[in-house]
């Protein structure tokens, strides 16, 4: 199978298995990241509505 | 043509003569493509590199005498550093040769030698230490090893970044240590995100592998100044701040971006890495601050 490539200064080459491992963890971590922030999201959205008011005016109240 | 050494009674042939008047206007060339160990017969002449990666040029002592002088030119896109082997070297600005930086080296004494560069006049200022280098299509783009030395205290990165997929092109950085990525934890740090839409958005990096920044997720233009400090102490630990600016043309939505970042190790680092959550293009430069 062919790996990805990985750019050293100006040399390009396809990544070592660590190299490789290591872009694979990282694709991971991103879509851990991106999957958390989602839960935020739609947690706050349900908050909101079961309180019955906007985003705006929760700030609002904040403030 | 190398310096002659003419005998009593020896005849001085014209060609010689217009040879060596020549080496005034048209300085004989040591060209060299790798690491080089400078000779007693580089006196005089002009010793090039040329490489894509870092290079060293090394001075050693017993070689030269009192007086003599040699030019030193980077030619390639690697740094190259003038390196003390058995013989000191000083100088007012940086050994540390960018892309077309030249300069003289000249030895007081067998074993003591002063390199005097064109296009540093003091002792402190910044200096561009990497050209801009582009990369295309990649999620993983690596600084070249030793592109952060001692030469300097501090660096900044002008990184520009342009998405070329559909996807996130979220960013993160990672220190390296001797050519190698630190891609263990111990990244902590955070950068808040100001949108054009009046919202906020954060990215919180607590002992992670990376400090990642410009997580707008359909970014397409992500340009960031990255501040480096100490990168090359082994005592003081390497730290970042990153000001950026993130954009998306398919949402029209823009984010400016402020944060900073510990690597919690002190450790000796040479460069930066950067990754990117989907392929990505872009340029970046790499600029030393001498305090």
């Amino acid at each position: 199978m062919t790996k990805p490539t990985i750019q050293i200064g100006h040399e390009v080459r396809e990544m070592t298995d660590e190299e490789y491992q290591q872009h694979i963890k990282d694709q991971s971590d991103y879509a851990d990241f991106v999957s958390e922030e989602e839960d935020k999201k739609t947690l706050k959205e349900k908050t909101l509505k079961k309180l019955g008011i906007s985003a705006e005016e929760f700030t609002a109240l904040l403030s | 043509m190398a310096i002659q050494t003419f005998t009593t009674g020896q005849t001085l042939t014209a060609a010689q003569m217009t040879s060596l008047q020549g080496n005034d206007y048209n300085w004989t060339v040591n060209a060299q493509t790798a690491s080089y160990v400078l000779v007693a017969s580089d006196a005089g002449k002009h010793v090039t590199m040329t490489n894509a990666s870092a290079t060293t040029i090394t001075v050693n002592t017993s070689l030269f005498t009192a007086g003599d002088f040699l030019r030193i030119t980077n030619l390639g896109a690697g740094t190259c550093t003038i390196t003390a082997g058995t013989a000191t070297v000083a100088t007012a600005g940086t050994l540390a040769l960018a892309q077309y930086a030249s300069g003289v080296l000249w030895f007081q004494a067998a074993g003591v030698a002063y390199f005097f560069p064109d296009q540093v006049s003091g002792t402190s200022g910044l200096v561009r230490v990497t050209a801009t280098t582009a990369f295309t299509t990649q999620t993983t783009v690596s600084m070249a090893a030793s592109t952060f030395t001692s030469t300097y205290n501090n660096y900044i990165v002008m990184l520009n970044v342009n998405s070329t997929g559909s996807a996130a092109a979220a960013t993160s950085f990672r220190v390296n240590n001797a050519g190698s990525p630190r891609a263990v934890s111990g990244y902590y740090g955070g950068a808040a995100g100001y949108n054009s839409n009046g919202a906020t958005s954060g990215s919180a990096s607590s002992n992670a592998s990376a400090f990642r920044v410009g997580d707008m997720s359909t970014s397409t233009v992500q340009a960031f100044q990255i501040n480096v400090y100490n990168p090359a102490s082994a005592t003081i630990k390497t730290s970042m701040s990153v000001n950026g600016f993130t954009y998306s043309d398919t949402v029209v939505y823009a984010q400016a971006l402020s944060g900073g970042c510990i690597y919690f190790t002190a450790e000796a680092n040479d460069g930066l890495t950067f990754t990117f959550a989907n392929t990505c293009s872009g340029t970046y430069a790499v600029y030393g601050v001498l305090n």
